[in-house]
């Protein structure tokens, strides 16, 4: 007998009563357990959060968030995955099983409060569960974390949960809109976190899931290390001020073959190349990708927190395709059959998987089972955030 | 936490994963893979194994972060009762 049933949907509708109502009606069924689901930056927040309460019972969970809606020349990152390939709108789960329990719980202020905020939102949650958070079995419990991204503090949240628990997360980061104007006048949209509470911004949302299903949090990225590595010598948070004691900007271009002026600047990076050559901190062979965002004068700025000490490695674009099969044929073997999939796609490797012209060749590779997926500015693994990379939960049977 | 005992984890650690420092915290090229509180009894020695292979199923496969495991349970540690 089936363990867990499983229901996707999406609406392209611009309307967001009746984009809502659409994936509603999609994925409804019985003793849902838990509802996720990721809308368009381009939506009115607050009023999808506003007709999903109204469209499902009070006891029903739900997390959701905006996803990043990024358009700027020769750029479009706005497509979510769905069951039927990346789309716009807004896309949904219903997951119901009598092996399932979940919670869910806000963080506010984060930027200021991300240490308070964070451990009451895992305090709360496992209160709800009667769990000693030390003992959280990862086989039995996960962590679903969604967070405003331009609150930048993802990382010290992640490590924080770590910290306090035995608790495992898997997630993705939330971004607003950005277009060239928002560029030049330093306009930031953050991204919005939706729990039945409300919508918010600077937050970060935790489900915690009690899961007596076979499940599994992975990742696979596509880049692969060069010989070329720097050392940081200089670094804060994202922030990289100098590799091998000189200013980080000059090193990176220097190794890339281009003048420090081609990497653009602060407010209007030169994506389309600084995408083609991330950072990677590597452990072992696995690869935790720091995408270089932008240049600040002679500094760099990455996607993911760095510690002075660490050792990045110039990374090189490999198959993207291969590597996502790869990991799908490794869960297959692992959890025998997989009954449903939430993927957080960066976007940067969504616009590569265009640019190549392999997006449909992608979207089979992942489409192993019914799936959603946000498009992350930022993607969550274990107590590590990263970029450039597709991290995900997939249940078994 | 005695010094032998930091340097017999970071033996068993290295071969699985290169440069190790073990300190307050063991790091992985500066990434901290794990938290080291205070080891007295064997015990703790265990309950620490067990959070460890919590963060090394991240990195590692299950065979060798099994394999880590148990050799860390099996390191001793002589209290004056032993």
């Amino acid at each position: 007998m089936k363990n867990i049933f499983i229901k996707t949907g999406f609406s392209q509708r611009k309307n967001e009563a009746e984009a809502v109502k659409e994936v509603l009606n999609k994925i409804w069924q019985e003793n849902i357990r838990l509802i996720i689901f990721f809308a368009d930056a381009g939506y009115n927040q607050f009023k999808i959060n506003q007709e999903i309460k109204k469209g499902i019972p009070h006891e029903v969970p739900f997390i959701g968030c905006s996803s990043a809606r990024i358009e700027i020349p020769f750029m479009k990152m706005c497509k979510m995955i769905t069951s039927k390939g990346p789309k716009e709108g807004i896309v949904a789960m219903s997951i119901y099983s009598p092996k399932i329990k979940a919670t869910v719980k806000i963080m506010k202020n984060i930027k200021d409060d991300w240490k308070k905020s964070s451990s009451q939102a895992l305090n709360e949650a496992s209160k709800d569960f009667n769990l000693n958070l030390q003992n959280i079995n990862p086989q039995k419990y996960f962590g679903l974390f969604l967070c405003d991204a331009a609150s930048g503090v993802e990382d010290y949240i992640l490590e924080n949960i770590y910290t306090v628990s035995n608790l495992l997360c898997v997630g993705g980061g939330s971004y607003g809109k950005f277009n060239i104007w928002r560029g030049l006048t330093n306009k930031i949209d953050p991204g919005r976190v939706h729990i039945k509470e409300g919508v918010f911004s600077d937050a970060g949302a935790l489900a915690l899931v009690e899961c007596e299903i076979p499940f599994k949090i992975d990742l696979t990225t596509s880049f692969y290390p060069t010989f070329i590595k720097f050392k940081i010598t200089k670094a804060k948070g994202r922030e990289i001020y100098e590799f091998n004691n000189q200013p980080a900007a000059k090193v990176y271009a220097k190794a890339l073959g281009v003048s420090k002026v081609s990497l653009g600047v602060a407010n209007l990076p030169n994506s389309r190349l600084l995408m083609k050559h991330p950072l990677g901190l590597m452990v072992k062979k696995r690869a935790f990708i720091r995408s270089v965002m932008g240049r600040n004068g002679n500094s760099i700025t990455v996607g993911s927190n760095v510690k002075e000490g660490q050792i990045l490695y110039l990374m090189k674009r490999g198959d993207i395709v291969e590597k996502t099969k790869e990991l799908m044929e490794e869960l297959k073997k692992e959890l025998n059959q997989i009954n449903g999939m939430i993927v957080f796609q960066c976007g940067y490797r969504s616009l590569e998987a265009d640019i190549l012209g392999k997006t449909n060749k992608l979207f089979r590779a992942i489409n192993a089972a019914p799936v959603i997926g946000l498009n992350a500015y930022g993607e969550y693994y274990g107590w590590l955030s990263m970029n450039q990379t597709l991290t995900l939960l997939a249940f078994g049977e | 936490m005695p010094k032998v005992l930091l340097k017999k984890i970071r033996d068993i650690l290295l071969p699985f994963l290169g440069s190790v420092v073990t300190d307050s915290s063991i790091r992985v090229n500066c990434q901290r893979m794990g938290i080291i509180y205070d080891i007295t009894n064997n015990q703790q020695l265990i309950k620490f194994a067990e959070k460890l292979k919590i963060t090394l199923l991240l990195f590692l496969s299950k065979k060798e972060t099994e394999e880590i495991t148990q050799k860390i349970k099996n390191l001793k540690i002589r209290t004056d009762a032993s």
